[in-house]
């Protein structure tokens, strides 16, 4: 597989949020606006490159038996290290994103891809994935994050619009988390289903 | 390259051990970075609460931490946590105020605050540390100034509530009542938490 299919798969035809549909609870809890889930997203590629990395030099030493164990494990280390890094050097996004740093232990993105490319690829092809599967999930956030600040709180990276008046406030709320994304998966389906020339 | 053996015990031992080597090598990675970062976390934190501080008291010199104060505040069915109580001093020595830390719970965390209670015993000033509530519903208790003003003066603990409020009471605001209630709950817990430590101290 060549880096431009790679780029391709990850950023679009396999997106891991709107084609795959995984990883949906912190798609649903950080993107309330566009700087929490840039934060997100980028943490998250931040791990899913190093586990990508180390489970595919260690996928012939990884016996099938414990496999799963052992990549929890390498998951959950490098998100500690994302969380120990990120609370010293970029306070305010981790005060931000609280809770849900810990919680990319289960994003399932990341074991996902553990699974069914980094225990079967070369390490470099492994960091391609990684990267571009998190950048992958980094825009989609984004996307989501920036729709969601805008309408929801009617600001974008904290600078206000429309004289600070939230068009739509439905939107920084749990619920319109879920119709956001509703909308956006459907964009991602109308134009993948065009691109491939089929009818809807 | 994986260690295995055909007597199925000892590939049982090989097995557990792989599984051992992996968590001592992440263990050993997660302590080098914790070596380097947990003193910059301590430096960040300490920094931000001196400032802070600095913020709410302007007149203070000095800081001191009280060692004996009531850990918990209660109010009907709510329970605040108190953190420490920051007694604010001047060149000479003499008690300008204080600086309560209470994390009441607010909607999606608690909300780490600082509230600034004067020489008279009225509150003077409030910083939120950490808050992570809903943007633009729960985290109106940061910016909204009208609502915050409300519990600037206070020198009794105040009701929340969702009507017209009468004397001993403050509205919370429209849609963030949780946010809104916790934050009031906070103010209180910081007066009732700086009158006992004053009590106790009196003695």
């Amino acid at each position: 597989m060549k880096i431009k299919d790679q780029f391709n798969a990850g950023l679009f035809t396999d997106n891991p949020v709107l084609i795959q549909l995984l990883g949906m609870c912190p798609t649903l809890a950080t993107s309330t606006t566009l700087i929490n889930a840039i934060g997100m997203g980028l943490s998250a590629t931040f791990v899913l490159i190093c586990s990508n990395v180390l489970i595919s030099l260690l996928r012939k030493f990884i016996p099938q038996k414990i496999r799963i164990a052992a990549y929890i494990v390498i998951i959950a280390g490098f998100v500690t290290l994302a969380d120990m890094l990120l609370e010293a050097y970029f306070n305010s996004i981790y005060n931000a994103l609280g809770v849900f740093i810990p919680l990319i232990v289960v994003n399932c993105i990341i074991l996902a891809r553990a699974e069914s490319f980094a225990s079967k690829n070369k390490v470099i092809p492994s960091f391609f994935d990684g990267l571009f599967m998190g950048l992958g999930f980094t825009f989609a956030l984004a996307i989501l994050g920036a729709v969601r600040e805008i309408l929801g709180s009617g600001t974008i990276l904290g600078f206000k619009l429309f004289g600070g008046i939230a068009p739509l406030s439905l939107f920084a709320l749990p619920a319109g988390g879920f119709l956001g994304l509703g909308f956006l998966i459907a964009l991602a389906q109308h134009l993948s289903t065009r691109k491939k020339g089929g009818s809807e | 390259m994986a260690f295995e053996s055909k007597n199925p015990k000892i590939d049982f031992i090989l097995t557990a051990l792989t599984l051992f080597i992996i968590t001592a090598l992440v263990a050993g990675l997660l302590a080098l970075a914790n070596f380097y970062t947990a003193p910059i976390i301590e430096q960040s934190a300490k920094e931000r609460l001196d400032h802070s501080l600095s913020e709410l008291i302007t007149d203070a010199v000095s800081f001191e931490e009280a060692e004996e104060f009531e850990k918990n505040v209660t109010f009907g069915s709510v329970k605040v946590p108190v953190h420490a109580i920051y007694v604010a001093k001047d060149a000479a020595g003499t008690r300008l105020g204080y600086c309560v830390r209470v994390t009441p719970a607010g909607y999606s965390d608690v909300i780490d605050m600082l509230v600034a209670i004067d020489g008279e015993g009225a509150v003077s000033g409030v910083q939120i540390l950490a808050i992570s509530d809903t943007p633009g519903i729960g985290m109106k208790v940061e910016s909204d100034e009208t609502f915050r003003s409300k519990l600037i003066g206070i020198t009794d603990t105040v009701k929340a509530v969702k009507t017209v409020p009468a004397v001993g009471e403050v509205q919370v605001i429209s849609g963030a009542t949780v946010s809104s209630t916790a934050y009031i709950n906070g103010v209180n817990a910081a007066l009732e938490a700086a009158r006992l430590y004053e009590q106790e101290v009196a003695k």
